[in-house]
């Protein structure tokens, strides 16, 4: 065996099975159309970013709107064409930028990209797992995902372009297609490329789901579960339970827009002429999209925070504190977040009933939040600090999750909510506390996993650029914008110089789109840092950040099956940072007392894990057993032959 | 009839993914009809006669399931002709109800009763049918497949998890089907 400590993307860790491993890639089989769940991980953060980069660049025409309501900017008209006629935004496209803005960040980058990346590569392997349960499906999932990203960008290119009702996309604008320009071909292609979307994300979700309860190693119980794990899981679940009502929302909207029916459409006039659609009701569009919509806050955010729990305990040194207390807050945000949807809905003309039952509900969110962020504080409090760029996008992560959290009180409260409903208030708060409090968590994810990914180190000097520059940025940009709400600015208009109690927020606009163009390019230090160190960073170690966790256990070269020998045994909780008596700060999980007390030296730089994992009791050849449950071939039934009952019946 | 040999108290990994499928379909249906739940007691609400033939296909979707299991039973017990003879009758059961919702559409045009326009009811009636109609058709295309397949020997021991599935999908759409067809008439008589 092998004892290479440096594994590269295309040096070392050979071992007797590589060879036969990669008989067949080709390109196709290999990038394209792989079934290998880290190859996935790879396509999904790279389409995810992708996606949200230009979701950003959209963000920076309409800001440069916001802040130059009345100039001319010659160049819009360059790139833009008729969609800037004179170099000023057209109003129609202005609104298809905010709402195309929305659906890419909020569904293509922090819930495909961001639980699509880290669910397939931390799943099977924090768990020990060969590769996903159906790593059919998983393919499929990435493609469905690949091809709604496709059509959702090809609307950009169509006649009145695209989708322009907001993300949330609200009937009767986005029923009629007569509305506004947007809402005609535009609109068809968005919920074609949400449905694609949501079909990718639910083959993920069985997928995440089935592995976690089924495939996991010898050892790993429950409680041994790497907290990024609880919240992907959990994650899925809520995805399963909350996205197919949204499909129907989206198909009923469909039926409205294109056949006529009158689902949410109702005593509509259009230049003074009287639609046919009678006894529709938009409010019911605004529930079922809302029961999705809620749990989605959460979908988008549990991945982040279970990632910033990895990531504070690893690199302050110490156990996560409280561990089942966290188990439990992702389990109880998780209930929550189905009960709580009509906050979204406190002004719509809902009985106000309703509306204090739900901003009870709603002030529960508080509770587990608070726990997570106690718990986050105290695994810091006198841990050994080491201040790297994962590190900074966690405790990132933590301050926007507290900075904009904290203004969810007063939007939860509904009698608070009246007066801030539809202003920038609204728009500072989901930003900082999922918006980027998420993409922070992301970009510390990508910093921290990179060379489990491509076996090199990211640069830090360039991460900790990127990361100064986005922390202060995002901060600049967004937290002006509780001042203008609670000024009265309202969000998605178009101009505020057409107002009078709008025009006095103009400085401050201007000073908003100085900080997110600043911001925007910042972003390039990290495109060029992700590529540039893909192929010429500092190749990294097998265990770069003396991590605990199976990922570090795995040879980085692409191994279809993740460990060469045996799958690791798990022995203890994924925590063991700083353990009194320990001969190391970090105790890996698979290691066992009885390795330690044969003097295993597993910190050294130099240590081989398979020399612990393939000499565990386990038979060999044990590796086919657990990813593929396909029986054993059995020649087919003839008509006169008879069988043995379930022979060949897999064992799983 | 139950498996014989199960090693452990688990699920096989693909018979829990189907479960969850199952779940997230229950859950589109769950989204549809309390939608429709939230509208039916709107002022402006009609009701309508629905068809006998949507009854008359209830029975037979409820006889395809029978026949599926007695398709089943036959690979169980060592019968291929047994198989086959099930597979076909579901296959052919199958595709019979789907011509009898689409008689039964027509049945409903003929009334006067369309998708399109202000009449409720018959929307929602309209795309909870259609909608069951093309998950049967993925079913047909399903037991299709293993008809095929067992007319040429080719189903032996080794299918039976694949066989269980897809009966399992076909069972799930038959009582997705009775709940709908339930929820519908129900609905109808209030």
């Amino acid at each position: 065996m092998a004892t290479h400590t440096v594994a590269t993307v295309h040096g070392a860790v050979s071992t007797a099975h590589e060879h036969h491993e990669h008989h067949h890639e080709t390109f196709w089989t290999k990038y394209i159309f792989s079934q290998d769940h880290k190859t996935i991980a790879k396509q999904f953060l790279i389409t995810g970013f992708a996606a949200g980069f230009v979701g950003i660049l959209l963000s920076a025409l309409f800001r440069l709107q916001l802040a130059f309501p009345d100039k001319s900017i010659p160049f819009l008209e360059t790139i833009l064409g008729k969609w800037a006629p004179e170099g000023r935004l057209d109003p129609n496209f202005y609104m298809a930028l905010v709402t195309m803005h929305g659906t890419i960040l909020v569904f293509w980058l922090l819930t495909g990209g961001l639980s699509g990346t880290f669910a397939n590569l931390l799943i099977p392997l924090q768990l020990g797992a060969r590769d996903m349960a159906s790593p059919f499906i998983n393919m499929l999932s990435f493609h469905f995902f690949f091809w709604g990203t496709v059509v959702l960008f090809a609307s950009f290119f169509i006649e009145t372009g695209p989708a322009a009702a907001g993300w949330t996309v609200y009937p009767p604008l986005s029923a009629l297609p007569q509305a506004m320009p947007g809402s005609g071909l535009g609109m068809i292609l968005w919920i074609i490329a949400l449905v694609l979307f949501v079909v990718g994300v639910l083959m993920g979700g069985l997928n995440y789901i089935t592995t976690v309860l089924n495939m996991r190693t010898k050892g790993m119980s429950p409680m041994r579960i790497p907290l990024v794990v609880w919240s992907l899981f959990t994650v899925a679940v809520l995805g399963l339970l909350s996205f197919p009502p949204a499909v129907a929302a989206f198909l009923l909207l469909l039926f409205d827009h294109s056949l006529g029916t009158s689902f949410y459409l109702s005593d509509i006039y259009i230049a003074g002429q009287a639609l046919p659609q009678q006894g529709g009701n938009t409010l019911l569009y605004l529930h079922l999209f809302w029961f999705l919509g809620h749990p989605e806050v959460y979908i988008v955010l549990l991945p982040a925070l279970g990632i910033t729990s990895e990531l504070i305990s690893t690199h302050a040194r110490k156990p996560i504190f409280g561990y089942k207390v966290m188990v439990a807050s992702i389990l109880g945000i998780a209930f929550v977040s189905f009960i709580v949807w009509a906050h979204h809905m406190f002004v719509s003309g809902m009985n106000p009933l309703l509306g204090s039952i739900f901003t009870a509900t709603t002030l529960l969110v508080a509770i587990p939040s608070a726990m997570k962020i106690f718990n986050y504080i105290f695994t810091l409090w006198k841990g050994r600090i080491h201040l790297n760029t994962p590190m900074l996008f966690a405790i990132g992560t933590v301050s926007f999750f507290i900075s904009g959290g904290l203004t969810g009180f007063f939007l939860g409260v509904s009698s608070m909510d009246i007066p801030l409903h539809n202003t920038y208030f609204v728009v500072g708060h989901f930003h900082l506390v999922m918006g980027v409090s998420a993409v922070f968590a992301m970009f510390g994810g990508t910093y921290h996993w990179f060379p489990r990914l491509w076996g090199r180190m990211m640069n830090e000097r360039l991460g900790y650029i990127h990361f100064w520059l986005t922390f202060v940025g995002a901060n600049l940009v967004f937290f002006p914008m509780y001042f203008m709400g609670m000024g009265g600015v309202p969000r998605r208009y178009y101009a505020f110089t057409e107002f009078d109690f709008t025009k006095g927020w103009q400085d401050l606009n201007v000073f908003i789109t100085i900080a997110a163009l600043i911001t925007i390019i910042a972003q390039l230090i990290f495109i060029y840092n992700f590529f540039h160190s893909m192929f010429y960073g500092k190749p990294a170690p097998m265990n770069p950040w003396k991590a605990t966790t199976l990922e570090w256990s795995a040879p980085v070269k692409h191994i279809h099956g993740n460990w060469t020998g045996n799958l690791p045994v798990v022995h203890r909780w994924p925590y063991d940072y700083s353990k009194p008596g320990a001969p190391a700060d970090f105790i890996p999980q698979y290691i066992s007392d009885e390795d330690i007390a044969r003097g295993v030296r597993w910190w050294e730089e130099d240590f081989d894990p398979t020399s612990v994992i393939d000499r565990t009791d386990t038979p060999s050849g044990d590796e086919k057993v657990p990813t593929s449950p396909e029986p054993t071939p059995i020649p087919a039934l003839s008509p006169n032959q008879k069988p043995t009952p379930d022979a060949g019946y897999p064992s799983t | 009839m139950d498996t014989p040999v199960k090693t452990e108290n688990k699920l096989h990994p693909k018979e829990l993914m189907l479960w969850l499928y199952l779940a997230t379909t229950a859950m589109l249906f769950a989204g549809f009809t309390s939608a429709y739940l939230v509208q039916r007691f709107n002022q402006s609400w009609k009701t309508f006669d629905i068809p006998l033939i949507f009854w008359v296909n209830t029975l037979v979707l409820g006889a395809s399931s029978l026949t599926f299991i007695y398709g089943y039973r036959g690979l169980r017990q060592e019968n291929p002709w047994q198989l086959q003879v099930g597979l076909m009758a579901t296959f052919g059961l199958g595709m019979l109800f789907l011509l009898g919702q689409v008689v039964g559409w027509q049945m409903l045009a003929r009334n006067g009763i369309f998708l399109a326009g202000s009449h409720r009811g018959a929307s929602y009636f309209y795309v909870l049918t259609a909608l069951h109609a093309l998950h049967l058709a993925a079913g047909i295309i399903i037991i299709g497949y293993w008809m095929i397949r067992a007319l040429r020997y080719k189903v032996g021991i080794s299918s039976l998890l694949g066989l269980r599935l897809a009966g399992l999908f076909w069972h799930a759409l038959d009582i997705l089907w009775l709940y709908l067809v339930v929820f519908l008439q129900v609905n109808q008589l209030l």
